[in-house]
């Protein structure tokens, strides 16, 4: 559905950050986009959603390049939860929510009883309901990205065909317990609505609990991309990362977990 | 969310307005001198020997009016340039448009440019094409670097073309003589006593423009102040919305200070105040941020013509004494 | 005063435009002209100063009146009477003094504005004598006279001048005594083409005494100060028959016509309904100087055209 098509980027005067990257997001796919810093994975996510315009190479939303699709359309279709969200004003969270819907509406239209009912179950579904009329800026970082996530889906509500929904480091700010809430909280989504979910991450783990598919990136190339089982090897990762770990099934929870055991010396590095 | 916003929109209106209503019907009741209603409003008498009604419609009707058309103008263009910087503390005057328009009407004065053989006042005209040239200089600057808009290169485009119009401002006050300075002083102390229709008349296709502009940039606005990419995501076209926002406010701003001169703080008392009661959607923020600074701007000029008459205090003098300690609140309270 | 004006400069430059020191330094000399120190005693050891300089126009008219133009050899920008003054060095005015080119001149008397504190005291550091003028009304200008005459050692010459000066005055004033003095709005200076930033003359000051000796009766009368921000309202409050505009430069006629045009608007004050506005393009009106009497004729026959035919 969402593809990248040899794709390379470089910000004006500067040596690329992506080279000749091909990944896809197929529908109904989970994937994990995995590398270490300055891998340029935020920099993928971001071409993918269409905030920068790819320097050479094509990303392409069902068939179409972006570039040529309006942008209301790709609104309708793909969403994107970046790392932090701060408001310039005070908005209350259900005012953040049906800030969602914008793409949905004409340019003096206001939001009628459908456009809440879809926001108050945007809400339900994120756990953040309560919060309704609370304001923004008062929640905890954890509640404040369930509830852009809750945004995320109001914007897709309602698409011509399944939504993609795009996340930047969405680990980054939150604590252990957070963390798995919102592990919870994105199975629990793709069950209930068929949609793709692509994320860009450091944390392994979370990623090899979560993604079905990975894509991992090195020095913004594609180093390998498929199945989470097939990808992510201890080869792959001491090439990756330069350590040596272990990949293990869990007993408890039946995931893939990777346990770090030493770094590698620089020349036995791949 | 009990009330949709079309509702709030409508209670909005209703409630601001008629404070307005009531600020433009009070105003010219009230003055330094003692008027008879009853002669103002006598048809019987000829227009050209009723003092009174001279007194209400040549004197206060339009200075009301004026106050009326500033305040609307100069709330509403703050709302748009806070939510074009997302920044609460910038105001129309941020940009360099009121350093332009100053430079335009001091040039005016200082070389004595009359455009009488268009019966135009020179003043005004040349704030107004002063402003005009500060906001394309801005915006020039603000597109050199990148093909969008970028808000940190606009804001420092801006604030360095204050700076560079205030030095040219001090240039030319060296070839200003003694009466000459008096006018610009007066004319930077705001002056709503325009004692004519005409200003407003020649004002008016620009309000209009500019108030159609900002309605639809209600809310574009309320995307923007996510930050301009996620703005993008939701599926703003986030460019156009900017020089939208940039260039009507900027109009709106210059078109008030040709009117009535830099007169501070409107701008950003106001939306604050209006924020308060009203919450941050800019749908209901806007139009109550142009009745509520058409009703305060009117109530500063009462003070400014009554509070120590005979004499008058510019209205400029009033709403920075009411701005300043306002200002220094903002900064201090905790958010 | 000043610090009132210079605090409101400060107040209201500071949000539109940062524009701060220039412009209150500027109000604070400008309204600190009619300041309150005297004229000063003439110092003991005695010599009539050769090199005068003077930034007055109104000094420069006196010095040649009584005698000691030759002396003269700089004045300010903004002098042009009489005419020999054209071909003297120009030294700038009370905002612009040029210290330098003062001090190059080597003058051995400079007639300065008693607000300009700086200059003053740069010159005193200099070893120069200065003249230190203030204007408080019509009197004071004959008995500035006396004193620059006593200063630069033509005291008799100076007596004279005063002397005629104050007898042109009364006779003027004698020639319109018997009739009703027309209320009068003395216009300093507005925008062109509009009624707005309307300056008026207030009770105090040289104008005002010119126009009430020349048979006026100040509208503003009553207002303690040389100048007031006169609004439209309080224009029709105070109803005045004759308006008499001050300008220091002739007007072409069309220009002429349609600044009296502008004041149509205001169609219920006496003055206009009887078209009784006047722009008077002369600066003996703006100078309070010599020639000050030839303006108060000037004015009282606008004034009271009947006696004087």
């Amino acid at each position: 559905m969402l593809q990248a098509a040899d794709v390379t980027f470089a910000y004006r005067g500067h040596a690329p950050v992506l080279r000749g990257v091909t990944m896809e997001v197929p529908a109904n796919s989970f994937v994990g986009i995995l590398g270490p810093n300055g891998s340029g994975k935020t920099t993928l996510l971001r071409l993918l959603a269409g905030i920068l315009p790819p320097s050479t190479g094509r990303v392409v939303l069902d068939a179409v390049d972006l570039r040529l699709t309006p942008r209301s359309r790709v609104a309708r279709r793909m969403a994107v939860v970046p790392q932090e969200t701060h408001l310039a004003f005070d908005y209350s969270v259900s005012e953040v929510v049906l800030m969602g819907r914008y793409a949905h509406l004409g340019a003096f239209e206001i939001e009628g009883p459908v456009d809440f009912a879809i926001a108050r179950d945007a809400l339900a579904a994120t756990g953040t309901l309560q919060f309704e009329d609370r304001e923004f800026g008062t929640l905890s970082g954890g509640e404040k990205q369930r509830v852009i996530i809750a945004a995320a889906l109001a914007q897709l509500t309602g698409a011509a065909g399944e939504g993609i929904l795009l996340l930047d480091e969405p680990t980054a700010a939150l604590d252990l317990a957070y963390q798995l809430e919102l592990a919870d909280l994105l199975r629990d989504l793709q069950r209930r609505t068929p949609m793709a979910i692509a994320i860009s991450t450091h944390d392994l783990n979370f990623a090899a609990g979560l993604c079905r598919t990975l894509v991992l990136l090195k020095n913004g190339e594609v180093l390998a991309a498929g199945e989470t089982e097939a990808v992510l090897t201890p080869d792959r990762i001491r090439a990756l990362y330069g350590v040596e770990a272990e990949v293990t099934r869990h007993h408890l929870t039946g995931r893939l977990v990777v346990v770090p055991l030493r770094r590698v010396p620089a020349e036995s590095r791949a | 969310m009990k009330r949709t916003v079309g509702h709030r929109f409508a209670l909005t209106v209703a409630s601001f307005g008629a404070l307005a209503a009531a600020a433009i019907v009070l105003a010219p009741l009230v003055g330094s001198t003692h008027i008879s209603l009853r002669r103002a409003f006598d048809p019987a008498i000829p227009f050209a020997d009723n003092v009174d009604a001279q007194i209400f419609f040549v004197a206060r009707l339009p200075r009301t009016l004026a106050g009326a058309l500033v305040g609307a103008m100069l709330a509403s263009a703050g709302v748009v340039f806070q939510g074009l910087l997302r920044n609460p503390l910038a105001t129309p005057f941020t940009l360099g448009v009121s350093a332009g328009a100053a430079l335009g009407a001091m040039l005016a004065i200082t070389f004595n440019w009359s455009l009488a053989w268009a019966g135009i006042p020179a003043a005004p005209a040349a704030s107004f094409a002063g402003s005009l040239v500060a906001v394309a200089i801005v915006y020039a600057l603000s597109r050199a670097r990148h093909s969008g808009m970028s808000t940190n290169v606009l804001l420092l485009a801006g604030v360095t073309m204050n700076a560079f119009f205030s030095a040219l401002i001090l240039f030319v006050q060296y070839f200003a003589d003694f009466a000459q300075t008096y006018r610009i002083l007066r004319w930077l102390m705001g002056d709503l006593d325009i004692s004519s229709y005409e200003p407003l008349v020649t004002a008016l296709p620009l309000v209009l423009v500019s108030f159609a502009v900002f309605a639809w940039l209600a809310r574009p606005l309320n995307l923007l102040s996510l930050g301009p990419e996620s703005a993008g995501t939701h599926g703003l076209d986030v460019t156009r919305a900017q020089r939208a926002a940039f260039v009507s406010a900027s109009i709106a701003t210059g078109a008030a200070v040709s009117v009535g001169g830099p007169v501070g703080f409107i701008g950003i008392i106001v939306p604050h105040l209006v924020r308060l009661l009203v919450g941050s959607d800019h749908r209901i923020v806007l139009p109550a941020s142009a009745l509520f600074g058409a009703a305060f701007l009117i109530a500063c000029d009462v003070v400014a013509r009554t509070a120590m008459a005979p004499v008058e205090l510019p209205v400029g003098v009033v709403t920075a004494i009411l701005g300043g300690p306002f200002f220094l609140w903002l900064l201090v309270r905790k958010r | 005063m000043r610090v009132l004006a210079a605090l409101i400069a400060l107040l209201v430059t500071s949000e539109p435009l940062p524009v701060v020191s220039g412009f209150s330094r500027t109000v604070a000399e400008t309204v600190g002209a009619s300041g309150f120190s005297r004229t000063e005693p003439a110092p003991r050891p005695f010599q009539s100063p050769q090199r005068i300089i003077s930034l007055i126009p109104a000094v420069t008219e006196m010095l040649f009146a009584i005698g000691a133009g030759p002396q003269v050899v700089a004045v300010s920008s903004f002098d042009r009477y009489p005419p020999e003054v054209e071909q003297l060095q120009r030294v700038g005015a009370l905002i612009d003094p040029d210290v330098e080119r003062i001090l190059s001149l080597r003058p051995d008397l400079v007639a300065i504005f008693g607000s300009q504190t700086n200059l003053r005291a740069q010159l005193e550091r200099a070893h120069i004598q200065v003249f230190a003028y203030t204007d408080e009304g019509l009197a004071d200008i004959a008995n500035t006279m006396r004193a620059i005459g006593i200063r630069v050692g033509r005291a008799q010459s100076g007596e004279s001048a005063a002397r005629d000066l104050e007898a042109r005055i009364a006779a003027a004033r004698k020639r319109v005594s018997g009739a009703v003095k027309p209320k009068t709005l003395i216009v300093f200076g507005r925008e062109p083409l509009t009624l707005r930033g309307i300056y008026a003359s207030g009770g105090l000051g040289f104008v005002h005494d010119m126009v009430e000796a020349a048979g006026g009766a100040n509208v503003f009368g009553d207002i303690q100060r040389k100048a007031v921000q006169a609004t439209t309202e309080q224009i029709l409050a105070r109803l005045p028959e004759v308006i008499l505009e001050l300008r220091s430069n002739p007007l072409a006629p069309e220009t002429r016509r349609r600044e009296i045009a502008a004041w149509r608007p205001l169609a219920a004050l006496p003055a206009v309904r009887n078209t009784r506005v006047y722009i008077l393009g002369d600066p003996r009106t703006v100078i309070p100087g010599p020639r000050i009497a030839e303006a108060i004729e000037l004015i009282a026959e606008t004034l009271h055209p009947e006696a004087f035919r």
